[in-house]
């Protein structure tokens, strides 16, 4: 203490705009003779400086986007899993109506349409709770931690999906047509599937991988 | 740099926190773009270095996220932030001192150099190089001050928070937040080497 304690909250409360012009004048005459508050607001204006300084240098180096996805990112897994969930009875629907005889769909399609729209919709519930479930009190830490073991195992997943999409069609190929050979009556099925399998290839090497790796990036810790 | 925001941008962005997927997302990015540069400031200050400057600001706009539609407007919105923020910063700081003392994690490094690499007389002016000499040595000091001396030096620092946020931020007494000040610059002043007389 310095016996002038209020005179320097006063210099303060000067400092960030909260003193009224009677005080401001009154400190402007202690100030004439106080070596002691001269230093302290000097010191005061001094640190502050050097905190903006401190604060400029890094402010240019920030990635605010990607602070921004992984900040944004959570909301994201139960939806994933809903649209990849989606996607597959779509792809699912489209090969069976193009392989099964429209005779043996005639009035089932309601019973699988009503069946896929359960499934997608059970998925989307259970990913939900699931996330709801992951999310509620979590550290964020712990909760990073959790989204970036998620990511590595779709990862893993998606690429051992890749290795089966490039196998699948080669075997069906062989199993099919090479035994009967001339009689190629299956190939245009097999190439139909092959298109249906070529195109969710290209989609998870061309969108999922890249986006969950950017993710993973995005969510590790700093430095 | 904004530090707060005012009333009808709050009143936006929380409507928009309430509405659809793509309003929530809009009211995120708006808080975010307004508040980012602060938080970050804080985080900083509070942790003492960059990347775990900007763990803080991740973990404490993730905790906004997940939180954001259920706010209820008990505090004002940039109040609420900047209370996760401190909340986040603490814990980062708390969770590196606690890696570094069990031989885990990066390294504690030196907070001097919080703000960056110190540049050479050759790439910037003298003033600049002399600035960002004093900014270590404070950022070095500060470290070694106690947590809630280093928060409440930290939000005035941000220098557009009223003693009032900064109060309701801190849970103190408006009346505290002056003298809690006073006494962290005191004891600042005395880690840096010039303590006033």
């Amino acid at each position: 203490m310095t016996g002038c304690d209020q005179q320097q909250i006063a210099i303060e409360r000067r400092l960030h705009g909260d003193l009224g012009d009677a005080e401001a004048a009154s400190l402007e005459a202690h100030l004439q003779s106080c070596a002691a508050c001269r230093a302290y607001q000097a010191a005061a204006r001094g640190t502050e400086a050097a905190m903006s300084e401190q604060v400029r240098a890094v402010l240019h180096e920030v990635d605010w986007e990607k602070v921004r996805r992984s900040a944004a990112r959570h909301r994201a897994f139960w939806r994933e899993d809903v649209v990849s969930t989606t996607a597959a009875i779509a792809g699912a629907a489209l090969v069976g109506w193009w392989l099964v005889p429209a005779e043996k769909l005639q009035g089932r399609w309601p019973v699988l349409l009503a069946a896929g729209l359960a499934a997608i919709a059970l998925t989307a519930f259970v990913a939900r709770e699931r996330s709801r479930g992951l999310e509620a009190d979590a550290d964020p830490f712990e909760l990073l931690a959790a989204y970036r073991t998620r990511i590595r195992r779709d990862l893993t997943r998606w690429r051992r999906q890749l290795e089966i999409y490039a196998i699948l069609p080669v075997v069906a190929l062989a199993t099919s047509v090479f035994p009967h050979w001339p009689d190629t009556s299956a190939l245009p099925y097999l190439l139909g599937i092959s298109a249906v399998v070529g195109a969710l290839a290209a989609y998870d090497l061309l969108v999922r991988l890249p986006r969950a790796k950017r993710a993973l990036a995005d969510l590790e810790p700093r430095d | 740099m904004p530090f707060s925001l005012d009333a009808a941008a709050e009143a936006a962005i929380l409507a928009g926190s309430r509405g659809a997927a793509a309003e929530r997302a809009r009211a995120f990015d708006e808080l975010f773009r307004a508040l980012r540069e602060p938080v970050l400031s804080l985080a900083l200050h509070l942790t003492g270095r960059r990347p775990d400057a900007e763990d803080a600001l991740q973990e404490a706009f993730l905790d906004v996220h997940r939180a954001l539609d259920r706010f209820r407007g008990e505090a004002r919105l940039s109040t609420w932030v900047y209370r996760i923020a401190l909340r986040a910063a603490i814990r980062v700081r708390a969770r590196r001192r606690e890696e570094a003392r069990s031989g885990a994690g990066r390294p504690q490094g030196d907070p001097s150099a919080a703000g960056g690499e110190v540049e050479g007389p050759g790439t910037g002016g003298e003033a600049d190089m002399l600035a960002r000499l004093e900014a270590g040595r404070v950022a070095a000091a500060l470290d070694r001050l106690p947590a809630e001396q280093r928060a409440v030096l930290s939000l005035f620092a941000l220098r557009g928070l009223g003693h009032r946020e900064i109060a309701e931020i801190l849970g103190v007494p408006e009346g505290t937040v002056w003298s809690r000040l006073h006494a962290a610059r005191r004891r600042l002043a005395a880690e840096v080497g010039r303590a006033p007389p």
